[in-house]
C-alpha cells in the first residue's frame, strides 16, 4: 500500500469536527477519485495526508512511514487548489526548484515537451507573475508529471485549465499511475473522474460514505453523478 | 460617475485597513492590540508633553508665527515625501486594487475613492505630526493659531496631495500610452525621487525668502501661504471659498487625468541567475532581489553613492540603510517558498535564510559605499558603525515583517509595525541618552536587544507555522 489512513478525526474548533474516524487505503497503480460536497472535509483530509495540518487523532502512513517523516514527504506531491506559486521565478526555474526539493533533476528536453503538450510552448522562461491562472495550474501539473512521485494528490487543480490541457491530463494521469505510483484526484468534474480513476471515495459531512471500485459504482448506480444524486436525495428526505 | 460608488469604495478601503492591518499578525490578539494602542498613545502623549514644555520654555508668539510660516512653506516638500511613500505602498498593493475590480465601479470612481482614502491618511498623519505643536502654540498665541494652522498647513497639504495625484496619474497615463505601464513600479518612484531633489531646493529657497521677508518687513510671495494671506487680508470666509474652488478644480483634474483602464504593475524583474533557485538561500536571495521594491532601493543606493562621490560629501555610508528596510517584506515575500511541498524547513533555518539573503545584498552595496567613504577620508570605524547599525536594522525590519506580515498584497501592515518599533526604539534611545552610559555599555545593550530581536523573530516564525498547521490556537 502507498497510503494508509487509519481512524483519522480532525476539527479546527473543538465544537465543530470536520472529519470523523476516516480510514481508507490507496494501493499502487491506482487513480482514486475523491468527491464530496463543499465543506465535506476533502481539502482538510488532503492537507492532513501531506502533513500541512497537525494530525491529532488516528494515523497516516505513506509507504509504511509516518506522514510527517522526510521519507514520506519525498514520496508524495501535493498540487493545491489555488495558484499560489513563487511569482519571482520563471516556469522553468520553478520546475528546477521543485525538483531540487525532491533531490531530483529535471530532464530539460522532457520539460520542453510537456510545455508544448500543455500549450505553453516558449513560455518556460517567463516569470510566473506573467502567467494566467490556467497557466499556473498547468505548470503545477507539469511539475507533477515530470517528478512522478509515488503518491500525487491533485486538489481541484484542474479548475480553470482549457479543454486541450484537460484531455492531455486525462491521458497523462493514467500514465502517471503506473510502475507502483498512485494518484488521488479531488474534483467536482465527475465525467473526467469516471474516465481516469479506478476507485471512488465519497466524503460527506466528514464521513466516508462510499469507498468502492469504479466497476462497483457503475454496476450499482451507473455513474458517479447518479450515486451523488442518490445520496443527496436521501439526505434531503431526512431533513425535517 | 457616481459619488455613491466612490463612497462605498472608500468605506471598503477603510474596512480593509481596519481588518487586514489592525487585525492581522500580532494585532490579532486583543492583548497585543491594547498594548500597541497604549504604546502609540504613550509615545504621542510624551511627544505632545515634550513639545508643550519646549515650546512654552523657549518660544514666544513671534517664534511660533515664524515656525508656522516655515511649516506652511515646507508643505509641498513633506507632502511629496508622504505621497511617494503612499504611492510605493499602493504599487505594492496591486492585489488590493484588483479586489475592487469585482465591484460595479468605473476606473474614475475607483481613482477618486483611492485619492480620498489616501488624502484621509495624509491628513491623519499631518494631525499627528503637527497636532502637538498646534496645541502647544495655542497655549502661547491663543486659539486663533488653530485656524491659522488650518490655513497655513492643512489647506495646502490637501491641495498639494491632489496636485501630486494629478502629476502621478498623468505620468501613469503617459507610460501606459507608450506601452510601459507595467514598468511604472520602477519609473514613477524615480521620477518622484528626482522631484524630491528639486522640491528640496525650492523649499529651501522659499523658506529663506519667507524668513528674510518676515524679518525685514518686505513683501514676499509663497503660493502655499496664500490662504493665510487671504485670511489675514480679506477674512477666513474668502480663504475657505478659494480653498473649496481649488479643491473642486483639482478634484476634477484628478478624475480627468485618471487612466480609463487599469494595468497591473510588474512586481518582479528577472535579474540574477535562476540557478540560485536550487538552494534555499539562493531562492530567498532571488525572492528579495527580483522584487521591484528591492530594485528601487538598490538603484537609489547606487545613485546616492555616486552622488556622494561626485559632490564629495564627507559622510559615513549611511546610504546602506536604504537596503535594510526590505526586511519588512522578507517574510511575506518568501511565503511561497515555505508553502512549496515538501518544505521541511524549521523556523531557525527559515530565519537564517531570510536575514542571510539581506546581509548578502547589504554587503554588495557596502563595498562601493565604504570605498567612496574611505576615499573621502571617513575613518573605517565610522563605516563599520554604519554597517553594524544597518545589520541591526535588518534584524529589526525582519522582525516587523514577521509580526506584521505584509501578506496577500497588503503592504500597509508593516506601517503599523514600523511606527510601533520606531516608538520602542525611540524610547530605548532616549533612555540610553538620558543615562549617558559609556559607548561599550551602549554597544552591549544594542547587542542584547539584537539577540532578543533574533530570538523573538524565530519564536514568531515557529508560532506562525504551528498556527497554520492548527497545532496551536491563534
Amino acid at each position: 500500500m502507498i497510503l494508509n489512513v487509519d481512524s483519522v478525526s480532525f476539527s479546527y474548533k473543538r465544537s465543530f469536527p470536520v472529519l470523523h474516524d476516516v480510514s481508507f487505503e490507496v494501493p499502487e497503480n491506482e487513480v482514486v477519485a475523491l468527491v464530496g460536497p463543499n465543506g465535506s472535509g476533502k481539502s482538510t483530509l488532503i492537507k492532513l495526508i501531506v502533513d500541512l495540518l497537525h494530525l491529532r487523532d488516528g494515523s497516516i502512513r505513506l509507504g509504511g512511514q509516518d506522514n510527517g517523516s522526510r521519507e514520506s514527504k519525498m514520496r508524495s506531491m501535493y498540487l493545491a487548489s489555488n495558484d499560489y506559486l513563487p511569482e519571482f521565478l520563471t516556469g522553468s526555474e520553478y520546475l528546477h526548484f521543485v525538483a531540487s526539493l525532491y533531490g531530483e533533476t529535471i530532464d530539460r528536453a522532457e520539460a520542453v515537451k510537456k510545455f508544448a503538450r500543455y500549450q505553453m510552448m516558449g513560455r518556460a522562461d517567463e516569470l510566473i507573475e506573467d502567467y494566467s491562472h490556467g497557466m499556473r495550474k498547468k505548470l503545477q501539473l507539469i511539475a507533477a508529471l515530470l517528478l512522478k512521485r509515488e503518491l500525487t494528490i491533485i486538489d481541484e487543480t484542474l479548475n480553470g485549465i482549457d479543454l486541450d490541457a484537460a484531455y492531455a491530463f486525462e491521458s497523462d494521469v493514467q500514465s502517471l499511475a503506473r510502475d507502483g505510483r498512485s494518484v488521488i484526484v479531488c474534483s467536482h468534474d465527475f465525467a473526467m473522474l469516471q474516465r481516469v480513476s479506478q476507485r471512488l471515495l465519497f466524503l460527506a459531512h466528514g464521513f466516508i460514505v462510499t469507498d468502492d471500485s469504479m466497476t462497483e459504482v457503475f454496476g450499482e448506480y451507473g455513474s458517479i453523478d447518479a450515486l451523488v444524486r442518490d445520496y443527496l436525495r436521501e439526505e434531503a428526505d431526512e431533513l425535517p | 460617475m457616481s459619488f455613491r460608488s466612490t463612497l462605498i469604495l472608500v468605506r471598503f478601503l477603510l474596512t480593509f485597513i481596519n481588518r487586514r492591518v489592525f487585525g492581522r499578525g500580532i494585532l490579532r490578539s486583543k492583548t497585543a492590540k491594547t498594548a500597541a494602542i497604549a504604546i502609540a498613545l504613550t509615545a504621542f502623549v510624551g511627544y505632545g508633553l515634550l513639545t508643550v514644555v519646549v515650546v512654552r520654555q523657549y518660544f514666544d508668539a513671534e517664534i511660533v508665527e515664524i515656525l508656522l510660516l516655515s511649516g506652511g512653506a515646507a508643505t509641498p516638500f513633506w507632502v511629496l515625501i508622504a505621497y511617494t511613500i503612499v504611492r510605493v505602498l499602493f504599487l505594492k498593493a496591486d492585489q488590493l486594487t484588483q479586489l475592487t475590480f469585482m465591484l460595479p465601479a468605473t476606473n474614475r470612481e475607483r481613482t477618486l475613492a483611492f485619492a480620498i482614502f489616501e488624502a484621509l491618511m495624509v491628513v491623519g498623519a499631518s494631525l499627528i505630526t503637527f497636532g502637538a505643536f498646534i496645541i502647544a502654540a495655542a497655549t502661547i498665541s491663543g486659539f486663533s493659531i488653530i485656524w491659522r494652522a488650518v490655513a497655513a498647513i492643512f489647506f495646502p497639504t490637501i491641495l498639494c496631495y491632489l496636485l501630486f495625484s494629478i502629476v502621478y496619474l498623468g505620468v501613469e497615463r503617459l507610460v501606459i500610452t507608450i506601452g510601459a505601464g507595467r514598468l511604472r513600479g520602477l519609473i514613477i518612484p524615480f521620477l518622484f525621487a528626482a522631484a524630491l531633489v528639486g522640491m528640496f531646493t525650492l523649499a529651501n529657497s522659499q523658506s529663506q525668502e519667507m524668513l528674510q521677508g518676515y524679518l525685514s518687513g518686505q513683501p514676499y510671495f509663497i503660493p502655499q501661504l496664500g490662504f493665510l494671506k487671504i485670511a489675514d487680508s480679506a477674512g477666513p470666509a474668502l480663504a475657505v471659498l478659494v480653498f473649496l474652488i481649488l479643491l473642486l478644480a483639482l478634484g476634477t483634474l484628478v478624475l480627468v487625468a485618471a487612466p480609463k483602464d487599469y494595468e497591473p504593475v510588474k512586481q518582479h524583474y528577472r535579474v540574477l541567475s535562476g540557478k540560485l533557485a536550487s538552494s534555499q538561500l539562493g531562492l530567498h536571495l532571488l525572492a528579495l532581489v527580483r522584487s521591484f521594491e528591492t530594485l528601487i532601493v538598490l538603484l537609489f543606493a547606487t545613485l546616492a553613492t555616486a552622488g556622494i562621490a561626485i559632490l564629495k560629501i564627507e559622510i559615513p555610508p549611511y546610504v546602506l540603510l536604504f537596503v535594510t528596510f526590505q526586511g519588512v517584506y522578507a517574510f511575506a515575500n518568501s511565503e511561497p517558498i515555505r508553502r512549496a511541498t515538501p518544505a521541511v524547513q524549521g523556523a531557525v533555518a527559515s530565519y537564517l535564510n531570510l536575514v542571510t539573503a539581506q546581509a548578502i545584498v547589504l554587503l554588495v552595496v557596502a563595498v562601493p559605499a565604504v570605498a567612496v567613504s574611505t576615499w573621502l577620508g571617513i575613518g573605517i570605524q565610522h563605516s563599520a558603525l554604519a554597517i553594524g547599525f544597518s545589520a541591526c536594522n535588518i534584524l529589526l525590519s525582519t522582525l516587523v515583517g514577521i509580526l506584521f506580515p505584509a501578506d496577500n498584497g497588503n503592504p500597509f501592515s508593516v506601517v503599523v509595525g514600523v511606527v510601533l518599533v520606531f516608538a520602542i526604539v525611540a524610547m530605548v534611545a532616549m533612555g540610553l541618552n538620558i543615562f549617558s552610559l559609556p559607548v561599550a555599555i551602549n554597544v552591549a545593550v544594542v547587542v542584547l536587544l539584537s539577540v532578543a530581536v533574533v530570538a523573538y523573530s524565530i519564536v514568531g516564525i515557529n508560532r506562525i507555522e504551528r498556527i497554520r498547521r492548527y497545532e496551536i490556537v491563534a
